[in-house]
Parts: C-alpha cells; sequence; structure tokens
C-alpha cells in the first residue's frame, strides 16, 4: 500500500535502544513506503558520520547498517535546524541522505494525514 | 567596436540601464556609480517593501516571526529576509507552499517573500 511514514527519532547514544529500534522500524515502513526519520533534539548526532559506527544492540543489526540500508532503500533523513546548531555539529559531514531543515519541512510532510511514530 | 551600429540598434531604442548616465562616458572625472531603475529596465535586486535581519533564527521562531511580519503588511507587498540558518532553504519553501505566500527568490541568506491576498 503506496503512502507516506514519518519516525520521529530524538535519542543517539543516551538511548541506543530507541535509536536503533527507531530505525528498524523504519526500514520496515522504507520496504513499503515514502519514509522520513526526523532526527531532533540528541537524535541529530546521528546525522554524523562516524557516530553511529559503534553502536549495536542486541538482537539487532548494527545501526550504522540500518541507518544505511534505509538511506539505499530511499528513506530520508532530516535534521531539526535548532538542534544541530545548538550541538555545534559539523554540517559537512553529514550522513548520505540526510538534509538539515526546520520545523515547517516536517509539518508539511505530515500535513495531509500522514503518520508519525516517535521514539 | 560600435556594435549597436552594426546591428541596427541605437541607444534610443535600447533600455536606458545598457546605457551610462550623461558625462561618464569620454569624461576624464569618473562620477559616483548609480543604479538606474526605470520601467523599462527593472533593478537587478527586486523591490521590496520590508526588511528583516532574522540572524541565525530558525525552524518554529523563525516562520513565526515570519508570520507576524507578513500579517502586518498588504497583501502583495514583499519582505526581504535574512537568516543564516542551515535549515532555512529547505524550510522556507516549505513554509511558503503550507502558508500561500511566495517565495519570489532564494539565494542563501537572502529571500524574497510576497505576501498573500488574504
Amino acid at each position: 500500500m503506496p503512502g507516506k511514514f514519518c519516525v520521529s527519532l530524538s535519542f543517539s547514544k543516551d538511548n541506543s535502544d530507541k535509536a536503533t529500534v527507531g530505525f528498524v522500524i523504519a526500514n520496515a515502513a522504507a520496504s513499503d513506503k515514502e519514509t522520513l526519520v526526523f532526527l531532533s533534539i540528541e537524535g541529530v548526532r546521528l546525522s554524523q558520520k562516524g557516530y553511529a559506527d559503534d553502536i549495536r544492540e542486541e538482537g539487532f543489526s548494527p545501526l550504522k547498517d540500518l541507518m544505511e540500508n534505509f538511506v539505499k532503500a530511499g528513506g530520508k533523513i532530516w535534521i531539526c535546524s535548532p538542534c544541530f546548531a545548538k550541538r555545534k555539529l559539523d554540517d559537512k559531514n553529514l550522513v548520505a541522505g540526510a538534509t538539515i531543515v526546520g520545523g515547517a519541512k516536517l509539518i508539511e510532510f505530515l500535513s495531509d494525514g500522514t503518520p508519525c511514530v516517535s521514539y | 567596436m560600435w556594435a549597436n551600429r552594426e546591428e541596427g540598434t541605437e541607444p534610443a531604442a535600447l533600455p536606458k540601464c545598457l546605457w551610462p548616465p550623461a558625462g561618464i562616458v569620454g569624461s576624464e572625472e569618473q562620477p559616483e556609480q548609480t543604479t538606474i531603475v526605470s520601467a523599462d529596465c527593472p533593478a537587478s535586486q527586486p523591490a521590496h517593501d520590508a526588511d528583516w535581519d532574522a540572524g541565525a533564527m530558525g525552524c518554529g521562531e523563525l516562520v513565526m516571526g515570519l508570520r507576524m511580519r507578513l500579517q502586518s503588511m498588504q497583501p502583495g507587498q514583499v519582505l526581504k529576509l535574512t537568516a543564516t540558518d542551515a535549515g532555512i532553504p529547505e524550510d522556507l519553501p516549505a513554509w511558503c507552499r503550507l502558508t500561500g505566500h511566495t517565495l519570489i527568490s532564494a539565494k542563501h541568506p537572502e529571500y524574497l517573500i510576497q505576501r498573500r491576498e488574504n
């Protein structure tokens, strides 16, 4: 069934379990739908190349692989701009498929009633 | 040289902004450079009615500030926004599509937004 889906993810190494499960669900959605992962708060750290390399939750694929497969499947990663700026992250070091956006971009994506789950 | 003559065009037939003000050509004293704007040759920078330098502001704060400023303007008027936030190039077009305002020009960090009709 075509359509869109959003996963809002606000954790990184401060809760690697949530960060991992967020991308597991995003992979499931991307297999069938136009899917967006919106990274905010601590989640924006996942936008940096290399950051997720050592995150591996028992029973799940490594987070790096989950993120790469998600993007290869056409998934989009949007990064909350003020959350990114607050943490002084590097906009020249973004993972593939990641774009820095503001809230209006997310609202537009969801404005047709697109479902969104949060981790 | 004299390409206009070879092409059969004379200065009077061309937009005024293609020709310097009287006194510049051939004079030893170069007057201060001026920008010439006429009805048949609009300025390279589109006109605007108000400016807002939002600095590094972005996301929800920025679009709320835009909403308030555009509400105080007349329909059709143009606001020039200067905003350096890295999310603006994606966010501002989305906000304009959502709200019905027109994004006339987007050359980060400068944007021209025309207020919607109602």
